[in-house]
């Protein structure tokens, strides 16, 4: 009996479920959906990607909009791999949108963009940088940013083209570690590492994968300690990266350069942290400040407003995520969307895509755009940079370098001043 | 030499492990209720000592006499609020009513502060002494000086004082203990309330090591049970010398088999616990029925 | 029979619907309520408090996923698998612990899936660590793999029917009997001769394997699985919440329950979480403890005795206006 009455409220509300659901169009506005984790461990990045994406938003839409129309954003947020594969569905039935740029974090990407595909709609990715993204011969993703292989790359040439020479020293007589945490980042980053450093013939003498949420690292300190390195190699989360560069203080553990390869090694965090102590050290990624002899002058312009309307927006300046996030969006934005007149059909702003073509130092960050046949930006690259007086600098390569590089060798830590 | 600067490591982690399990044992052995939220307890004592080192300039071993009865007084109202109602419920319901306290914590932390990593710069925070080859951080060491000596200061109260003794009467048995006259609704309070205060105050004496942030407290948490278990469940001594041996456990494991395997051996070490000793070190035998009444 | 009315009512909505967005959340709910079932075999009806659901879930999803990657086994054979090792794994860590009051099978449950965590993260030769696993996609039913979401929903209508089947079949026998009598009193059912060891154990083990086959199904949804996403702390509270809200001990809880709060999650997630990040979280946390402190036995017991108590009052006021 009660059963039954259980069965009718059920019934009638999928019905009204059912009847209500229906996406929302204004004629006149371009509508896209952002999707990034804005709450849970991820939050802090993808919360900068989503504002960086805003920023351009809200330029392009000063600027008269994309095809005389206004953009909009539909914005979701995919704390896990889970809540991405629904958003990006609710996103793409209920707010009708044809379009999702995102994600920060890789398995969020994947299943988003997994998504995205069976819908026959566009992933366009900014931000993550697994292989696999664009490597999984999907048809409507495209990544406008780098990926872990730039990034391993980027960590090796800091290595050989920088650290060694200023050590006087061949790459292959250095002594090297590498730290990794153990997360999707780090995981994919090893195999990359290894890969880029064999190359340069450089065999790490340890490599060790570490939990990012612990609360002490002295136990990975204290083995590479034993192991008396050159250099050591990071693939760290911000909370992290601190912490064992105090742990690294604490236990006299002294190297002669720390190379990040972006992520926690490229957060404001680590010098909020450390202070004096975060400068010296490397790490590679999309540039934030880029030498203007690299860059085209509309992306110099372009380059300051952005930093300027970030911190504004955000209370703190853009970390290497809000730019990618900008970037990415930009991109779509003033360079891919005029040529479909502002439709969002995947298959014009496909076809548009594959037009697009910007050289090297038309975007912020200095990349330029052209996508290859699966989907990924050629023109992303790699810079490598340190932190210098509590900014980042970049030091390599030359032609985009803004500083020298300093402090190689690093001095011992009791050496330094309190 | 150098196994003896992990050990001396672990003992300093340990020390906080201890400050953080000791409050949630007694909540164990008096209220008979495993809190969920009580690593929340830990997040938010760091969040107020942050707020005040931000806003006020305080140092966070100073805020701790802050933070202590903020939280004590957090822990009161959650016990007479949330856990009072479920105190006959079924051990469900009370798990649940402070998972839900912990899911509520967490994110209104992360509303207010949002996910960022919050950490204090402090000018002796890198401080280290040489004690010989060992190289002791000063952090590290006021932390387990506070922590060890605020446990002691536990003990004592237990052992010693009115309300300590009511205390330890009604973990042992409650039904006789109201019946001679104590008001064990107040000894509930008093437990909870302070289990509550000692993981904020401990919050606060990690804060100049380690960043802030929302989801802080699922990582002591579990510890934290796990150190209560093995000292034995009720026992304050139990679960200040298991505290200790879990932390050289888990540096001493790091140390010789692998950095990311660290936190598992903790919870090897645990389940074998359950296997051949389930009282724990100092738990009475039969101490781990705890049956509701 | 209402069960087969319910079925039939949830088969016919996947049809009727097209909407991918529905359809998705039509497949949670059956997925969400097939777990939080299987969670009840052990929580509701034997009484024991399990927070770590997920090690089961997330092993059952490697074990499948892993048979078809490298052994190019079917997923009806390595969902089996799967059930059959979780199903040892879950006696074992029942037998460990059942032997002991209080919350320790709530906590070793939870020790083993972080443990899990840790391992599947580490053994990155067999697990590919962090980065997990990407199965194919090859739809047809030999695969498990469907072209529409309404062939998925179908898999967890499918999964949903398998476990509530079991369920019911506890109710009506005499195990179901048994366990009531083990739940209410575990001493007095003792002394009667009932072998309640036993009986928890092989409880806790048939609990096991079915949320093993929810992992199987997860996996074949989403074709990508990792460590942090199926070895997660989240799912043992969600589906063990489910139950709970719904209503334990009996079939109907957690399917009620998931009705009721899956599309809640994502709703709140929908609307809110864009806009002010964990504002839903926040939200969540408070209902969950609103319906623990008021309605502790469930949305499903509470309904019916309101029903029951509100028939008996309208029974008693036509007997009094007859009289």
């Amino acid at each position: 009996m009660m059963i039954r009455g259980v069965c009718r409220v059920a019934a009638v509300s999928l019905l009204l479920l059912l009847v209500s659901g229906s996406p929302a169009t204004a004629a006149d506005a371009i509508r896209i959906g952002v999707l990034n984790p804005l709450s849970g461990n991820l939050a802090p990045l993808g919360q900068d990607s989503t504002t960086g994406a805003e920023v351009a938003r809200d330029m392009v839409n000063e600027r008269g909009g994309v095809a005389g129309m206004r953009v909009e954003y539909a914005k979701a947020d995919a704390p896990s791999a889970t809540a991405a594969v629904t958003e990006a569905a609710r996103l793409l039935d209920q707010e009708g949108v044809k379009i999702i740029i995102g994600a920060y974090g890789s398995s969020i990407s994947l299943a988003a963009s997994a998504e995205a595909e069976k819908h026959k709609a566009i992933f366009w990715e900014m931000n993550s940088g697994s292989l696999k993204i664009t490597g999984r011969g999907q048809r409507y993703t495209f990544r406008t940013t780098l990926t872990f292989k730039h990034l391993a790359e980027g960590a090796a040439n800091a290595l050989t083209e920088v650290v060694a020479p200023r050590l006087k020293a061949k790459p292959t007589a250095l002594r090297v570690v590498m730290m990794l945490e153990d997360s999707a980042y780090g995981s994919g980053m090893r195999p990359l590492l290894e890969e880029a450093l064999a190359k340069a013939g450089i065999k790490p003498l340890a490599i060790e994968m570490y939990n990012a949420k612990s609360t002490d690292l002295s136990p990975l300190v204290l083995r590479f300690k034993d192991l008396a390195p050159d250099v050591v190699i990071a693939s760290s989360y911000a909370n992290d990266a601190i912490l064992f560069a105090r742990q690294a203080r604490q236990y006299d553990f002294n190297f002669k350069a720390l190379i990040g390869t972006g992520a926690g090694h490229g957060q404001a965090d680590l010098v909020k942290a450390l202070g004096k102590n975060a400068d010296g050290i490397f790490t590679t990624g999309a540039t934030l400040t880029i030498n203007p002899a690299g860059l085209k002058p509309q992306a110099k312009a372009l380059l300051d407003e952005f930093n300027r309307r970030f911190e504004k927006k955000a209370g703190h300046f853009a970390s290497t995520h809000g730019a990618m996030g900008f970037m990415g969006a930009w991109f779509l934005l003033t360079e891919v969307l005029p040529r479909t007149g502002g439709s969002t059909d995947p298959e014009k702003v496909r076809a548009a895509a594959y037009e697009a073509d910007i050289p090297i130092g038309g975007g912020i960050n200095g990349f330029g755009l052209k996508f290859d046949p699966t989907g990924q930006n050629e023109r992303a690259f790699s810079v490598v940079q340190q932190w210098q007086e509590g900014r980042l600098a970049a030091v390599y390569p030359t032609a985009l370098a803004t500083h020298p590089p300093i402090l190689v060798p690093l001095a011992r830590w009791k050496d330094r001043p309190e | 030499m150098v196994l003896l600067q992990v050990v001396v490591s672990g003992l300093l982690l340990g020390g906080i492990y201890a400050l953080v399990s000791v409050g949630l044992t007694l909540t164990f052995g008096v209220v008979r209720i495993a809190n969920f939220a009580h690593g929340e307890f830990l997040m938010v004592g760091m969040f107020l000592a942050w707020v005040l080192h931000e806003r006020a300039g305080i140092d966070p071993y100073l805020a701790c006499v802050v933070v202590g009865p903020a939280l004590f007084a957090m822990g009161f109202l959650v016990e007479r609020s949330l856990i009072r109602p479920v105190i006959q419920a079924s051990h469900m319901a009370q798990i649940f009513v402070t998972v839900g306290l912990a899911v509520f914590l967490q994110n209104g932390a992360l509303m207010i502060w949002g996910a960022d990593h919050r950490g204090v710069i402090l000018p002796y925070a890198d401080r280290v002494w040489f004690v010989g080859p060992i190289v002791l951080s000063l952090p590290r060491v006021v932390a387990f000086a506070v922590a060890m000596a605020l446990c002691l200061a536990l003990l004592a109260f237990l052992r010693w004082t009115y309300w300590g003794k009511a205390v330890r009467a009604t973990a042992e048995d409650r039904e006789i203990t109201r019946v001679m006259g104590i008001d064990t609704g107040r000894v509930y309070s008093l437990t909870f309330a302070t289990g509550a205060g000692l993981a904020g105050i401990a919050g606060a004496l990690l804060l100049p090591m380690y960043a802030v942030y929302p989801t802080v407290g699922i990582q002591f948490v579990l510890v934290a049970f796990i150190v209560a278990v093995l000292g034995g469940l009720g026992s304050a001594v139990g679960a200040i010398l298991a505290g200790l041996v879990i932390g050289v456990v888990e540096v001493l494991s790091g140390f010789l088999i692998a950095p990311g395997l660290q936190q598992a051996l903790y919870f090897v070490v645990f389940l074998l616990v359950l296997i051949v000793r389930p009282a724990g070190l100092l738990g009475r035998r039969g101490a781990e029925e705890l049956v509701v009444t | 029979m209402s069960f087969g009315g319910l079925l039939a009512l949830g088969a016919g909505a996947l049809f009727a619907i097209s909407s991918s967005f529905w359809l998705d959340l039509v497949f949670w709910i059956c997925f969400w309520a097939a777990l939080a079932q299987a969670w009840n075999i052990v929580g509701g009806y034997v009484g024991q408090l399990s927070l770590g659901h997920t090690a089961f879930f997330g092993l059952g999803a490697y074990t499948s996923t892993l048979a078809t990657l490298r052994w190019d086994l079917t997923p009806w054979l390595g969902g089996l698998m799967g059930a059959l090792i979780v199903a040892a794994v879950g006696f074992a860590v029942a037998l460990v612990c059942l032997r002991l009051r209080g919350p320790f099978f709530a906590l070793a449950t939870l020790a083993l899936a972080e443990l899990l965590l840790i391992v599947a993260v580490q053994w990155r030769a067999l697990t590919e660590g962090s980065e997990g696993l990407t199965l194919p996609f090859r739809p047809g039913l030999a695969n498990l793999m469907f072209e529409t979401k309404a062939g998925f929903g179908l898999y967890a209508l499918g999964l949903l029917a398998l476990v509530t089947a079991v369920t019911l079949l506890v109710e009506h026998t005499r195990v179901g009997l048994l366990l009531q009598a083990i739940k209410n009193d575990e001493d007095a059912a003792r002394s009667v001769g009932v072998r309640v060891l036993r009986w928890k154990v092989t409880a806790a083990a048939v609990s096991a394997a079915l949320t093993a086959l929810g992992g199987t199904l997860y996996a074949q949804y989403l074709q990508v699985i990792e460590p942090s996403s199926v070895f997660n702390w989240e799912v043992s509270v969600q589906l063990a919440l489910i139950a709970i809200i719904g209503g334990r001990g009996n079939w109907l809880g957690a399917i009620v329950g998931s009705v009721f709060l899956t599309p809640l999650a994502i709703g709140l997630r929908a609307w809110l979480g864009g806009s002010y990040a964990g504002l839903h979280l926040v939200v969540y946390g408070p209902i969950l403890i609103v319906s623990v402190l008021f309605i502790p036995e469930g949305i499903v017991p509470w309904a019916s005795e309101w029903m029951r108590s509100r028939r008996a009052r309208r029974h008693a006021a036509a007997v009094g206006a007859g009289a």
